[in-house]
């Protein structure tokens, strides 16, 4: 059986690596490769690699140890759904997880209406040679369909810390977002080939790359409160080289998505946009792969194979000389214009796009540096969230400012004071909150609270100018998705500011029948209990919450012990509350006796996660309009 | 208006204000790398060589030590690697002023280019 499945799946990855090969030679304008057609090309493409992924999920959920991946990943006492999210949460089924979506965009955009024949030609034969590099590199490398002789009865199972709803849902968004710059990448490609850079192919881009960008911005959201509740440290965000990893690209990519705009809306920056283009696609790379390598250590590191590592490096390599060199060749020839005046929307825009790529720089240093003098020098060195806030809070105020200030720019030249007159309401309102809030809080440090005033300014402009009606009262179309993607980043940075600010925890060795004091809360240590569930025991403590006197509610955190790998995770038990979440989590008890029970204080965590929603939200809404609003003045 | 005055003086000399040991202590905690955890404090866990060194941090406080000998003498017994936020040395200058340079050579290309269309 296991024989048959090996020689079927393994036909299909060299059926699509055939196909792949044929559509690529499309790149070449020639007779020979004209038929089959590319979106028949592009239905085998698609077909063959669904079919293989769907066999690797069956092979998942009967459990046939037969095949190595199946052994090495899971269990047969495993709940079903992580069974199924098991296919993916090993290298070589996420690599397979990976091209699947590679070959979906490909194929998307193959079937795509009203774009030239030879644009699109071009365009998915830059993508399929892509899939061709990446099913060859599964195939021969990491092959998700070996199989074993040895008939095992069990599996040795899957990292129980990945055992997690949230979880199966994380990589294949985060995917989606990554593997979008990709189309984003082939369609850079074609227009330095076919030299036109300009309105129509912005136009062209921008459903695509908006909608890379907000799976990309729901991915590292998703992954932020999975360690959030998981990881039972208390924090969202630790400036780990993993997740620093996933910021990089969505740093370049916001850069990108508003220069896509400006080409599309002013003919400008061309040359640009196509670097920041192929910047985000390699930093995607980079994210996925080099966190894969083992260089980083992490959850996220499943395979460790050296030549698998040298395959991706060697493949970015490539990829960054070929269209570098592509570039340099062809830029002259794209029409470049650049007229813009000094004070208007354009200039606001590339100055934000400069404060990103700084910002780029900073995570890039800080993951890399320890890395570098470790390496070179054999000095070891600690680069800590510090590092990143201390040098990134001054950016973000100027950040949040031209944020601001630029939509209210016209897109010629524009008098700053007449817009600051105009503005006067919003700015007096906002300058009046910052100051009760800072003075009733006792915050009273500058970078704060001019992060909190411009993040104030920023989330009731946009959120005004949503609500823009006409002289007869009517409700004009305004451009609703930048706008509240933009209040929401204002509203991510206020909660993010004032977490940081009003955290508080406490750490006690509690017995049974203690009572333990949070802010005005009493938490009174009720029992701990031992359950058994079907894939894992636990060690239950339970903590009566009261105000006053009265019950407010119970919490359970919980220790996990699994045995299949054997593993301990320490469950947080969360109450989210609209202005502060309260979070208790166990650790593993030292003695026989008390057990050390952590409690926090986490303020504005819902609302960080409403700014973060917020800013998906827009990002899909700019994706699905079509044709963006000429809003000339 | 002497509210205001006041708030503003505080403000800027809040760094010169003196915390109670303990708050000291905590925050010195945040900035020492626990040496046997991944990527934690020696706040944030409670292992055996973090409390050690927990316990150390405070003797040393109420001897009267401040901040900056303390890190010093964390910085010779264990290297740089101990310290959560890497200070400014030959070896990080790179790290601490490259965004900054970054940051000033974009305002004056932007700034440039510019100019040289009007």
């Amino acid at each position: 059986m296991s024989l048959y499945i090996f020689y079927i799946s393994n036909f299909l990855l060299l059926l699509c690596l055939t196909a792949s090969l044929m559509q690529s030679s499309k790149i070449i304008n020639n007779k020979i490769f004209a038929r089959p057609g590319v979106i028949v090309l592009a239905y085998v493409q698609l077909i063959s690699i669904l079919l293989s992924f769907l066999i690797l999920i069956y092979l998942f959920l009967i459990s046939d140890f037969n095949i190595d991946l199946v052994y090495f990943n899971s269990h047969s006492e495993k709940p079903l759904i992580y069974k199924f999210s098991g296919v993916w949460g090993n290298h070589e089924g996420s690599m397979l997880l990976w091209i699947l979506i590679l070959v979906l965009f490909n194929f998307l955009f193959a079937l795509s209406r009203r774009i030239s024949e030879r644009f699109k030609e071009i365009t998915v034969a830059v993508q399929s040679i892509m899939i061709f590099g990446f099913v060859a590199f599964l195939f021969f490398l990491s092959n998700p369909f070996a199989i074993n002789q040895n008939n095992f009865f069990e599996g040795i199972g899957l990292n129980p810390i990945l055992q997690d709803p949230l979880l199966a849902i994380h990589p294949p968004v985060l995917y989606v977002g990554y593997v979008g710059f990709s189309l984003v990448f082939s369609l850079a490609i074609a227009g330095l080939i076919t030299k036109e850079v300009d309105q129509q192919w912005a136009s062209i881009v921008k459903p695509w790359v908006f909608s890379a960008w907000a799976f990309l911005t729901a991915g590292i959201a998703l992954g932020s409160f999975w360690a959030y509740y998981e990881l039972g440290w208390g924090g969202y965000w630790f400036w780990d080289p993993v997740e620093n990893a996933s910021l990089m690209p969505w740093i370049a990519a916001t850069a990108l998505i508003h220069c896509v705009l400006i080409l599309q809306k002013r003919n400008v920056m061309q040359s640009w946009t196509i670097i920041l283009a192929i910047l985000t696609f390699s930093l995607s790379l980079v994210g996925t792969f080099l966190v894969r390598s083992g260089i980083l250590n992490s959850v996220h590191t499943f395979a460790s194979d050296p030549g698998r590592g040298l395959f991706i490096l060697l493949f970015i390599f490539l990829i960054l000389v070929f269209s570098f060199s592509l570039f340099a060749y062809n830029s002259e020839k794209i029409n470049e214009t650049s007229s813009m005046d000094l004070i208007s929307r354009g200039t606001g825009i590339q100055v934000n796009n400069w404060l990103l790529i700084t910002i780029l720089t900073i995570v890039l240093l800080g993951t890399m540096y320890p890395l570098a003098t470790d390496l070179l020098l054999n000095k070891s060195l600690t680069v800590g969230p510090k590092y990143y806030s201390t040098t990134i809070a001054p950016i973000i105020i100027l950040f949040l400012f031209f944020m601001f200030i630029s939509p209210r720019l016209g897109w010629t030249d524009t008098k700053l004071y007449k817009i600051i007159i105009q503005l006067r309401y919003l700015i007096i309102t906002s300058l009046t909150i910052t100051l009760i809030i800072s003075l009733y809080f006792e915050l009273f440090d500058l970078t704060e609270i001019l992060i909190i005033f411009f993040s104030l300014l920023l989330t009731i402009s946009s959120m005004t100018s949503s609500l823009n009606f006409n002289k007869q009262n009517i409700l004009v179309r305004t451009n609703l998705g930048q706008n509240l993607a933009h209040a929401g980043f204002g509203i991510l940075m206020m909660a993010v500011v004032s977490n940081a600010v009003y955290s508080e925890e406490r750490i006690y060795n509690a017995k049974v029948g203690d009572n333990l004091q949070l802010q005005k809360y009493i938490f009174s240590f009720d029992k701990i209990e031992q359950v058994e569930e079907s894939n894992y025991n636990s060690l239950k403590a339970y903590f009566l919450m009261k105000k006053d006197g009265k019950l407010i509610d119970t919490f359970t955190p919980e220790i996990r012990f699994y045995s299949n790998p054997p593993t301990i995770t320490s469950e947080a038990s969360i109450l989210h509350k609209f202005f502060s979440d309260i979070y208790l989590v166990m650790n593993v008890p030292q003695d026989q006796q008390s057990i050390s029970v952590r409690m926090h204080i986490k303020p504005f965590m819902t609302i960080l996660w409403l700014g973060a929603f917020m800013i998906i939200i827009g990002g899909i809404i700019s994706a699905s309009i079509r044709v963006g609003r000429s809003d000339e003045k | 208006m002497y509210k205001i005055i006041k708030i503003f003086l505080i403000m800027f000399w809040f760094q010169g204000y003196t915390v109670a040991e303990d708050q000291r202590a905590i925050e010195l905690f945040k900035e020492v790398r626990c040496l046997v955890c991944q990527g934690q404090t020696i706040h944030e866990s409670n292992a055996e060589l973090a409390e050690d060194l927990k316990q150390l941090i405070r003797e040393k406080i109420s001897q009267g030590e401040t901040d900056h000998q303390i890190k010093e003498y964390l910085v010779e017994r264990y290297g740089d690697w101990i310290l959560m936020t890497p200070p400014f040395k030959s070896l990080t200058y790179i790290l601490w002023s490259l965004p900054f340079l970054i940051m000033i050579i974009g305002a004056i290309a932007i700034y440039r280019q510019k100019r040289g269309q009007a």
